[in-house]
């Protein structure tokens, strides 16, 4: 445990460039986009930041935050590029928080941006001897899972293909979605198997994408036009990796870092009104529920087939489509998760607006194994 | 073969800690099992992961092992030159640790958790240099090598 933050950290503003493929625009144009959404959203101006933090992967020169923001002028601030796989943002997003709560920072800008290519993800890097062993493949990772607990607690696929099938549902109403149309069940479990058993339209689709967020000490934010009626809370993060005890059983690294956050914010999961998590594969949609402690371990599956996670469910998730339906452009995720969330506990939500929300909880994993949890309250 | 021919062609092990024996053809998979608290591990990590000592010795890793999972790949990761679809098995050893790599010799409908796996080593393909790679696989037990 880090320690306790020395001051309270809102969300000013958040902003999101759409996710799908923009082959005519560069990474930097989508990723500006998001940022200046952001700034205005917050009612702060670009100079008034003073430190960024940007989550991505995929190589496209170095320095790539530093050449987003020369887009904007650049102005001197300390700008920390950062990795860790599909929870990029979310770990930029947390090394901000931590630094604005230690009172290093009263401003600061995190952003995350991918331009994924097409095809399955690897985690390592090409061309080794590794290659013969076929094992470096991100659905297999969750193929695997989904067997054991499909075998494990009598789990039959269909509810697996649920969360697909609401997912994009959700996303019909969702503007920023890559994908916003339905699609049905049949057409999930159809679809051309990849790592069985998860079907493509199991598989979250690779995406280009951005999303930004401007947070604040909660005692500066009259020092700026931020509309103080909007602010949303961070009552509680996590980040954590892969540690020994996880070989006690299946997703041990979400419980005891869901377990962090849920310490550091004063709450349960009893009192978790709308969810984000990672659901890269279908039926990670279910077992991080489980990770978080909002269903009984072997019971998510049910949950899931009796509608407990539709909008207007007893634990309304991904609400915004997730990844299954927003796509994954793997450095925007994390912080692509906290816009909903914000957008919710503000009551803007439209058509996906879940009944009166105040605390919502962001999971977000990263090959490695990475966890993030963070908890924001309104 | 001539003297030259057969230096330049060898057999390497796919990964670090799989150790060959005699022509390359059979082989073991090497671990370490802390010396304090008694875990192991696959490779060869400096500090146990369970409580942090420094006293790791090399351990030869059990032959066989137990399935816990399996899938089935359709889409393989760039570089694959085998079999599509094939089929990956986790095998949990005896001594603790899971090893994931490929499942031959069994056929689809005979997978089943729980079932006895035993190493099997296989030829995955060449490098750049004309080496054959040796790869690790998993095979049902009750078939013969």
């Amino acid at each position: 445990m880090p320690g306790m933050p020395q001051r309270e950290v809102v969300v000013a503003g958040v902003g999101l460039h759409p996710f799908g493929r923009f082959p005519e625009k560069s990474i930097e144009e989508m990723t500006r986009q998001a940022i200046l959404e952001a700034l205005k959203d917050a009612g702060v101006a670009y100079r008034q930041i003073q430190a960024a933090y940007f989550g991505h992967v995929y190589y496209h020169g170095m320095s790539l935050g530093e050449g987003i923001l020369r887009g904007l002028g650049l102005t001197g601030i300390p700008i920390f590029n950062v990795e860790n796989a599909c929870s990029s943002s979310s770990t930029a997003f947390e090394m901000a928080f931590w630094a604005v709560a230690s009172g290093v920072y009263d401003l600061a800008l995190t952003f995350g941006a991918e331009k994924v290519p097409r095809g399955p993800v690897s985690v390592g890097a090409t061309g080794g001897p590794q290659r013969f062993m076929g094992t470096d493949h991100m659905m297999a990772s969750y193929a695997l899972r989904a067997r054991r607990y499909m075998e494990e607690f009598g789990a039959p696929v269909e509810a697996f293909a649920h969360v697909a099938e609401k997912a994009h549902r959700n996303a019909t109403l969702n503007p920023y979605a890559h994908y916003q149309k339905v699609f049905t069940m049949e057409e999930i479990l159809n679809s051309r198997m990849i790592a069985d058993p998860l079907t493509l339209y199991q598989c979250c689709p690779t995406s280009d994408g951005a999303s930004a967020a401007v947070i604040c000490a909660r005692e500066v934010v009259s020092r700026y036009s931020i509309d103080p009626k909007r602010l949303v809370s961070i009552a509680g993060v996590a980040l954590q990796t892969s540690a020994f005890e996880d070989r006690l059983g299946e997703h041990v690294i979400a419980v005891r870092t869901a377990r962090e956050a849920y310490e550091m914010a004063g709450i349960g999961p009893e009192d978790v009104d709308v969810v984000q998590v990672h659901d890269a594969a279908t039926n990670a949609g279910i077992f991080q529920l489980e990770g978080l402690g909002l269903v009984e371990r072997g019971k998510g599956w049910q949950l899931e087939l009796d509608g407990g996670t539709e909008i207007d469910g007893r634990v309304p998730t991904n609400t915004d489509g997730g990844l299954q339906a927003m796509g994954h452009p793997l450095g925007a995720t994390g912080i692509r998760m906290l816009h909903e969330l914000v957008t919710q506990l503000r009551g803007e939500a439209g058509g996906r607006q879940v009944k009166d929300p105040h605390i919502g909880i962001a999971e977000n994993s990263g090959a490695g194994e990475v966890c993030t949890v963070i908890i924001l309250k309104r | 073969m001539s003297e030259a021919e057969e230096k330049s062609s060898q057999r390497i092990p796919v990964v670090r800690n799989l150790k060959l024996l005699g022509d390359g053809t059979d082989g073991v998979l090497m671990g370490a099992v802390c010396g304090s608290c008694g875990e192991c591990f696959v490779g060869s990590p400096e500090f146990c992961a369970n409580c942090g000592s420094g006293d790791m010795q090399e351990k030869e890793l059990s032959k066989e092992g137990v399935l816990s999972t399996y899938t089935v790949i359709y889409v393989p990761p760039p570089g694959w030159t085998g079999d599509v679809p094939y089929i990956l098995g986790q095998v949990r050893l005896a001594e603790g640790p899971e090893v994931l790599t490929e499942m031959v010799d069994c056929a689809r409908e005979d997978i089943k958790i729980g079932v006895k796996m035993v190493l099997a080593l296989r030829v995955g393909g060449k490098d750049e240099n004309g080496n054959e790679i040796i790869v690790h696989k998993w095979r049902p037990a009750e078939k013969s090598a």
